[in-house]
């Protein structure tokens, strides 16, 4: 019975052992949402939407209100219902979309709640360009995708890209931000990016026409206007989006504050690629003098004229440092700067050559930098006696 | 002798007795738990050190809450084979394993208050009617004699790999005779009072 009693302890052991199960943990998670994503037919990437709002059925809750949305969303699904109604508001447009699937309760324990299971998911009805289930299991807040919803190529998104190029071999020079008043077609009442800062802009030719005007008006480069030209091609890509009138053999021409423009791409892609780039030529004539022995937010300065231009300069500014053109007609440019006690001249000697860099930049070079005259007490120190772009110090000056 | 010997061999594997008993545990759990209602009973057979083990049931469950409740009710049964360990006990006392295999038939409700920001609140009453579940069963355990013919024994399952029937309203929760069907394995236990009835010296 010794041998008995060890099995009937072993036995116990297992019975209390298993009663432990009988109290499972709480699951938190809500899978009862339902994740899209936009996609492009063209390259099947992550397209970038802009929505207005999502309405559901069956609630007048409105999701991801003026939300550009770029990967997925998550909207929630009824758990009482086994079909769900969506409005999709976009920018581009307005669409619809039913759902069926199935939704089962799983009840956790009476603390918990039920949880639900949301499987079988399937799209009855939609307007989108092309949609597909990529998921039947709904999914929970931490993220996921159910429904890819494709769009057809946008054929007619024309891409502008600003650029700076400098004193080097690179062809395409650095990305230039412009701060934006607007970019405006001719042929829609829209104004584009308005009082917006970007390196580059994308707006929609005229589908209807083979020219489009592009104004660009920008804050600091001032007014450009693009001549577009551009002939039209009729084919079918993909099958849900039928004939479409593809953009190719794009010309540009106009009148632009910039120093030139080349076309890089004469056909519209989706995503766009630049078609058009604006290029700035590198500014090799600006001096660069570090105010030292200031404070770090600067120094008051009234006003800084240059001997050879009217035009004034830091007019009532806070600086550390002034960034100055140089005459490029003379070997000689002078310089007043008005302290708040007083007027200071300095004037700086140089020697001149004449490079073209990128075959449409002909720039005058400036070396061999010196101070020919100043009236600082404490002489000017030079730190680099030949001009670069971007800039670097040429000369310390302390206002003593 | 050869005869004889044969004869005996053959005899062997001839039942000697038919046991009939009940799980105490599953009778004493109804007055104790206002959750739990349910039965028990079982009947084995030997052949020579192998016992054919037939166990039937009923088991009906509730839990509620002021948010919800769940009820199920259903009768299983488990069919199989146990072997006995303890071959020279001249009272035929048994330690034994064995194998089970375990089916259910029952039903389920499910009530339940939804509160949702989103869709609002309601109350919904989901039902699974006819729900069938088949497991697998390990089993260890005692079959001592008390008195005359009054046995009592000890049976521990390991239970396992449960199927599913998801052709319900909601997902099963609760399989009489298993247990909660969301796990894969499950322990059980049994206390069991037995009568022999003899056939055969």
């Amino acid at each position: 019975m010794r041998f008995s009693a060890q099995i009937l302890i072993f036995c116990l052991i297992s019975f209390f052992a298993g009663s432990c199960y009988e109290d499972p943990e709480c699951i938190d998670l809500r899978n009862d949402l339902v994740g899209f994503s936009f996609k492009k037919l063209f390259d099947n990437q992550v397209d970038t939407v802009g929505v207005l709002g999502i309405t559901i059925s069956g609630s007048d809750s409105v999701f991801y209100e003026f939300t550009n949305v770029v990967g997925s969303i998550q909207v929630p699904l009824d758990v009482s219902a086994t079909s769900q109604s969506f409005v999709f508001d976009l920018l581009n447009g307005t669409y619809s979309m039913t759902m069926d699937y199935s939704s089962k309760p799983q009840f956790e324990s009476v603390e918990c709640g039920p949880r639900f299971v949301l499987t079988d998911l399937n799209v009855s009805q939609h307007s989108f360009d092309s949609v597909q289930v990529t998921s039947s299991v709904a999914v929970n807040s931490e993220g996921g995708s159910n429904i890819s919803i494709y769009r057809c190529p946008i054929t007619n998104n024309f891409k502008i890209s600003f650029r700076q190029l400098l004193a080097d071999d690179e062809s395409n020079g650095d990305a230039l931000t412009e701060d934006l008043h607007g970019v405006r077609p001719d042929y829609i009442p829209l104004i584009y990016y308005p009082d917006t800062e970007a390196t580059s802009v994308v707006v929609p030719l005229n589908p209807s026409s083979n020219t489009t005007s592009v104004l660009i008006d920008s804050k600091e480069s001032g007014l450009s206007r693009l001549d577009i030209t551009y002939q039209f091609e009729t084919a079918s890509i993909f099958d849900v989006c039928g004939n479409q009138d593809f953009i190719k053999d794009i010309e540009v021409n106009g009148t632009t504050s910039y120093d030139f423009l080349k076309v890089q791409k004469d056909s519209i892609t989706d995503p766009p690629t630049t078609n058009v780039a604006l290029f700035k030529c590198p500014q090799t004539d600006l001096i660069n003098l570090q105010l030292t022995g200031v404070p770090e937010e600067g120094i008051q300065i009234n006003k800084v004229t240059a001997g050879f231009t009217s035009e004034v300069f830091y007019e009532d500014s806070l600086t550390t440092s002034l960034v100055l053109p140089l005459d490029a007609t003379q070997s000689q440019t002078d310089y007043t700067i008005e302290f708040e006690n007083g007027a200071k001249q300095i004037s700086f000697g140089y020697e001149r050559t004449v490079e073209t860099f990128h075959e449409q930049c002909e720039q005058t070079l400036f070396s061999s930098l010196e101070v020919l005259s100043s009236d600082f007490t404490t002489p000017p120190v030079t730190k680099s006696d030949s001009i670069q772009f971007p800039t670097i110090v040429n000369f310390e000056i302390t206002n003593d | 002798m050869l005869a004889q010997k044969a004869d005996t061999v053959k005899n062997k594997y001839v039942p000697t007795a038919i046991r009939f008993g009940t799980d105490l545990i599953a009778l004493g759990k109804i007055p104790l738990s206002d959750q739990f209602d349910g039965w028990e009973v079982s009947a084995d057979v030997d052949f020579y050190k192998y016992y054919l083990t037939v166990e039937y049931g009923n088991w009906q469950k509730t839990k509620s809450s002021i948010d919800q409740s769940y009820t199920n009710s259903g009768n299983y049964f488990r069919v199989g084979a146990d072997v006995n360990l303890l071959l020279k006990d001249p009272d035929r006392n048994m330690f034994f394993v064995g194998l089970r295999y375990g089916r259910s038939s029952f039903d389920e409700v499910l009530t339940y208050d939804l509160s949702d920001d989103v869709f609002g609140n309601a109350t919904n009453v989901r039902s699974n009617k006819g729900m069938v579940s088949g497991w697998g069963e390990v089993t260890v355990g005692l079959r001592v004699k008390l008195w005359k013919e009054l046995w009592m024994g000890y049976t521990a399952r390991l239970k396992m790999s449960p199927s599913i029937d998801d052709g319900g309203e909601f997902i099963v929760y609760d399989i009489p005779g298993y247990g909660l069907a969301s796990k894969p394995t499950y322990w059980g236990f049994n206390y069991q009072l037995y009568w022999r009835f003899p056939v055969r010296n």
